[in-house]
């Protein structure tokens, strides 16, 4: 374990331009982002002070921790849980945790790269995207579920833009595209495609562990009641499926299907099935998004194969949804084949 | 290949790494990967998960290892997995697989230099009689490429083995004349037994003296230019 170092009483207190160390080498903060109970600064090397030496830390990395009044309350418990479940993954498709820093005195912070930018970025910079570009999306971020719940049986739980990032992956474009010399390649434009990103999945605060011995490591909060509940209906509304409102009820695959067809579902049509004067919760326990998302895939152009599965990814009825990512993957690469886009080239 | 291989996640980020790469590119990536193996294990040790800690660290290992077996004539590639067990606590078991090497050697024809060296790099972490580790690199330097073998030892990899079994003579030297006085011995007891080390010295000598027949360009009573040929003289270079 590297350990962190810096002048401040917390990590908390770090402000923009302030060094913090790890190990060896030198870092500013460039920017710092708040949620209710963590918080994350953005770090980018000092190279003029920097040693001259090969470390798993790159140029640029996010510092993740809880915010000092959270350190001894369910936040810590919370947390320590996400790290049991995201130092388990290594996956092309999944936001690694490059290092659990030695950190005594702030408690868990957890190191990873700073990526170019989230799903929410792209979709907020290029509004509607195109199918094939959209199913591009959806492969990657499949792909990362796939691995986490073979692997470890994990459900995310999360899944919204903001929690997909994405960096820019020019090598399997050239690749295919049997590019020999890069000067030969408008690498500027295929880095502002969709083509030359890898998106990976991000933040697994709230994921649920269905491996027994894996969530006897992981361990519960406190009070695991509360806890229990706490998962159901935490997430971000506008993903979040109907049945996560259910007191009791144990989320499933199904669960993250739903919230992965809501992101499809914005990615062909740049909107989500909901009104500004009706509350979201309101219209997802009502299940009248459903004839919203229907009538929203009705007004553009997507083939009908494809509207048929991003309504059963979205099924009221969890049981109607595609509960294997395996099947899910099988009509993404079905439906991919129907657009004749770039990854139909790999068929 | 299958239709859907494609979609399938990449379980060991390794192959994704090394896919398609040139040999030396590979085993420079494959060495550096094992910070990211530690940085991982680290991690799944922090948070109580251990078992997966040393299996990850053991399937590396193996991965590295098979690198060796895929290309069995070049010992260097022993090299890189001697180092990243060192650097990844795993002493033990790459003490195991080399001394097994050693016991089929019969069948794989190595020139034993550099895996000596190394074994005797294993021996000084773990704690072994040091006469052992000694023991290794005087085995090293006395080692021969037997008929068949395809890469021998080269001269700076066999000056290599003098300078560790130099070095090491002349800590073993240092030690036993630093705990006899720790405990009080006289001057006489400390001089019969310096007489009776008297050969060692000698081999220490020896070893220096062959060294410097073996790399004449290194200036010898230059530490720098020493550490700087030792550090040459690595899994990736001669």
């Amino acid at each position: 374990m590297t350990p962190l170092h810096h002048s401040c009483e917390t990590l908390y207190d770090l402000r923009q331009g302030q060094q913090v160390h790890i190990g060896d080498r030198p870092y500013i903060v460039k920017k710092r982002a708040q949620g209710g109970m963590g918080f994350i600064l953005f770090l980018e090397l000092d190279r003029a002070n920097a040693p001259e030496k090969f470390s798993i830390h790159g140029l640029r990395v996010v510092l993740k921790s809880i915010l000092p009044a959270a350190l001894d309350d369910e936040a810590a418990a919370l947390f320590r849980r996400e790290l049991v479940v995201w130092s388990g993954l290594q996956c092309g498709n999944i936001v690694g945790l490059n290092e659990i820093l030695d950190a005594s005195r702030d408690g868990w912070v957890a190191a990873m790269d700073w990526y170019p930018g989230s799903l929410r970025d792209h979709i907020s910079s290029s509004g509607r995207i195109t199918l094939p570009d959209a199913i591009h999306i959806i492969h990657d971020v499949l792909n990362g579920l796939a691995y986490a719940y073979e692997k470890d049986r994990v459900i995310h739980l999360d899944l919204k833009p903001e929690n997909i990032l994405y960096d820019f992956y020019i090598d399997r474009v050239m690749r295919k595209e049997k590019v020999e010399n890069p000067s030969d390649f408008d690498i500027d434009r295929m880095m502002q495609s969709v083509q030359g990103r890898i998106f990976m999945v991000a933040d697994w605060g709230i994921a649920s562990i269905k491996q027994p011995q894996l969530n006897a490591i992981a361990g519960m909060p406190p009070s695991h009641e509360a806890c229990l509940k706490t998962f159901n209906n935490m997430g971000t509304i506008f993903y979040m499926a109907p049945e996560r409102f259910v007191s009791g009820y144990r989320s499933t695959v199904a669960s993250d299907t739903f919230s992965l067809g809501m992101i499809f579902l914005e990615l062909v049509t740049g909107k989500l099935p909901f009104q500004k004067n009706c509350p979201p919760v309101e219209t997802l326990l009502s299940l009248s998004y459903f004839p919203k998302a229907a009538a929203l895939l009705k007004s553009v152009e997507v083939p009908a194969s494809t509207c048929r599965l991003i309504l059963s990814m979205i099924a009221p009825d969890p049981s109607e949804r595609p509960t294997s990512y395996v099947d899910l993957q099988k009509s993404v690469i079905s439906a991919l084949k129907k657009t004749g886009g770039f990854l139909s080239r790999f068929f | 290949m299958g239709l859907f291989d494609f979609l399938k996640p990449k379980k060991d980020p390794l192959d994704a790494l090394t896919e398609n790469k040139p040999p030396q590119q590979k085993k420079i990536l494959l060495y550096f990967m094992s910070e990211k193996v530690g940085a991982q294990a680290d991690n799944l040790r922090a948070v109580g998960r251990v078992d997966e800690a040393e299996q990850i660290i053991t399937e590396y290992l193996q991965r590295v290892f098979q690198e060796f077996k895929n290309a069995p004539l070049d010992p260097r590639n022993l090299s890189i997995f001697t180092s990243v067990s060192l650097k990844l606590d795993a002493a033990e078991a790459a003490k195991k697989t080399l001394e097994s090497l050693i016991e089929e050697n019969d069948r794989l024809f190595l020139d034993l230099t550099v895996v000596y060296t190394d074994l005797g790099r294993i021996y000084h972490v773990l704690p072994i009689d040091p006469m052992r580790e000694l023991w290794c690199y005087e085995m090293a330097t006395a080692a021969k490429a037997p008929q068949g073998c395809k890469v021998p030892a080269t001269r700076k990899q066999k000056a290599k083995a003098h300078c560790f079994a130099f070095t090491k003579l002349r800590a073993m030297e240092f030690t036993w004349e630093f705990y006899m006085k720790q405990r009080g011995a006289a001057a006489d007891e400390i001089a019969r037994a310096r007489e009776e080390h008297r050969t060692d010295e000698q081999r220490a000598d020896a070893h220096a003296k062959k060294a410097k027949e073996l790399v004449p360009e290194v200036d010898w009573d230059d530490q720098a230019q020493i550490n700087k040929f030792m550090q040459s003289v690595n899994e990736f270079g001669e």
